[in-house]
């Protein structure tokens, strides 16, 4: 099963990332899975756009990490949205909403001329 | 965590990362094992999913922002291994471009001195060099009375005379030696604005000074060098060609006379010319010997100034001569770089030596070059020996 560079448009990882982390701390992996399951298989994001996301968002102050005793019995870094970055999602939902309802009553309207 | 933690922790982030991504790598094989591959077929589709895990590692890095300096420090490790296994050319190598840079500065710093450097006084682009200049020759000494005639010109705030060049020899505790001296008027300290770091400098009162009471100041250089910057200095005597002048004042380091590219150690007043400079009729109006440097009066324009001093300069005597008197004319010469004569006569000299100083060090550029390009081409086995994405000196590990 190939696994291309994820295709998402560019920032919208981080959305994203910040979303799924939004309903509770989670690791790399779980982050990974769950974008996975909720997008029904749509989106997979590999380690090599993941990881560095997630430190980048974490430099920004986006997210903290911290280290915490999982089921698997070691420790994993488990990733939790900070304020900032709760303020930062709201915000770039917002502008996603508002780009992608643009986007979709174009292609309607280009959809609904050419019939 | 701010970049000088990231930094100096890079040790421990790279743990935390290389943890992190392991436990990343260790979750996806369990979840494959439950979902029924085989613990060797998990790994392997594991790894497979993973991609180049250096390269997820060098990614997360680089977002850290100090990457750079890590990247310089193993390079500049590298450069030193390098170094350290060949010593002869490394040795080489410093010598030469020791010579090319030293070379090159020390033009430099002739070059600046003599072309580039302003004087060290107070706004000296006010300043103004009067000189007389003919078809054949050209002048900037006046005699006495001459300067006395500018000094009262209301286009020139204040006007200095001097006699540069004047060697003495001072009898020390160290045995006889020789100072650089200059004679300046009383007008000097304020025309020009120097200052003293200890006691005075010389007044219009001590142009006519007598034999009895002689006073010097001296240059910073002068004072820590032949009095080991003898902070009682002021009132304390010196021997200058036999006669004995009371120090009076020790100037700031930076004022060195008023001719760019020699060093003064001794300023004598104007009136002591019978014995400091001795055997010319120095009090004869046609005899020329002070350069004279002028400050511009406030809101005067050079042009203006230059119109009335050429008037006060055409009333001059002219020396009775045979034949026709040859064309003379009064120039306004800019003084911000104080006396020009060095300038002119070393201008084109300097600038061509400065020129070869630069193709030197341009020669041994080449040179390293050309033994670097030559060594490489002995390292090339070395190079391609590293493996793929692996920096050298950098540990190696597979996942």
């Amino acid at each position: 099963m190939p696994l291309p560079k994820s295709d998402l448009p560019q920032g919208t990882l981080d959305l994203l990332i910040l979303k799924t982390v939004a309903l509770g701390p989670l690791h790399g992996y779980g982050i990974a899975q769950r974008l996975q399951l909720s997008s029904q298989s749509v989106i997979r994001v590999n380690q090599g756009s993941l990881y560095p996301a997630l430190h980048r968002l974490e430099k920004r102050k986006w997210l903290a990490a911290e280290w915490k005793p999982s089921d698997t019995g070691r420790e994993s870094r488990f990733y939790r949205l900070t304020p900032r970055g709760r303020q930062a999602m709201e915000q770039e939902s917002k502008k996603w909403e508002r780009l992608t309802g643009a986007i979709s009553t174009i292609l309607r309207q280009v959809k609904g001329g050419s019939q | 965590v701010t970049w000088w933690r990231r930094l100096f922790s890079r040790r421990t982030l790279d743990d935390q990362l290389e943890r992190e991504l392991a436990d990343h790598f260790e979750r996806q094989v369990r979840d494959d094992v439950r979902a029924g591959m085989s613990e060797p077929e998990a790994r392997r589709h594991a790894a497979y999913l993973f991609g180049g895990k250096e390269v997820v590692k060098e990614e997360c890095r680089d977002v850290r922002g100090t990457q750079w300096v890590t990247d310089i420090l193993r390079d500049a490790r590298q450069a030193v291994r390098q170094m350290r296994k060949r010593p002869a050319e490394t040795v080489v190598a410093t010598l030469s471009l020791g010579l090319g840079i030293g070379a090159t500065a020390a033009m430099f710093s002739l070059v600046d001195a003599v072309l580039l450097r302003r004087l060290p006084v107070a706004s000296p682009d006010q300043l103004v060099l009067l000189g007389e200049r003919t078809d054949t020759s050209e002048t900037s000494s006046w005699s006495l009375s001459q300067f006395r005639s500018f000094a009262a010109s209301p286009s020139l705030s204040g006007v200095c005379a001097f006699r540069p060049r004047l060697d003495f020899g001072i009898n020390g505790d160290d045995g006889l030696n020789v100072a650089t001296g200059q004679l300046l008027s009383g007008s000097c300290a304020r025309t020009l604005g120097v200052r003293t770091q200890l006691g005075r400098f010389f007044t219009e009162e001590d142009d006519r000074a007598s034999d009895s009471n002689l006073v010097a100041v001296i240059s910073d250089g002068f004072w820590r060098r032949h009095f080991g910057a003898d902070p009682n200095i002021v009132g304390r005597s010196l021997s200058l060609n036999g006669y004995v002048v009371s120090i009076v004042g020790v100037t700031w380091p930076d004022f060195s006379g008023l001719e760019p590219g020699r060093m003064i150690d001794v300023s004598l007043p104007i009136g002591t010319q019978s014995w400091s400079y001795p055997g010319r009729a120095l009090a004869n109006p046609n005899t020329r010997w002070l350069r004279v440097i002028g400050r511009l009066a406030p809101e005067t324009p050079r042009v203006r100034a230059a119109s009335e001093l050429e008037a006060r300069w055409a009333q001059f005597a002219v020396p009775g001569s045979a034949g026709p008197a040859p064309r003379r004319r009064f120039e306004l010469l800019d003084g911000a770089q104080g006396l020009n004569d060095l300038r002119t006569q070393f201008s084109r000299p300097l600038r061509l030596l400065f020129g070869a100083a630069g193709l030197l060090l341009l020669l041994v550029c080449a040179n390293l070059a050309g033994l670097t390009l030559a060594r490489n081409r002995v390292r090339v086995t070395e190079v391609t020996a590293s493996p793929w994405g692996q920096p050298a000196g950098e540990s190696f590990d597979n996942c």
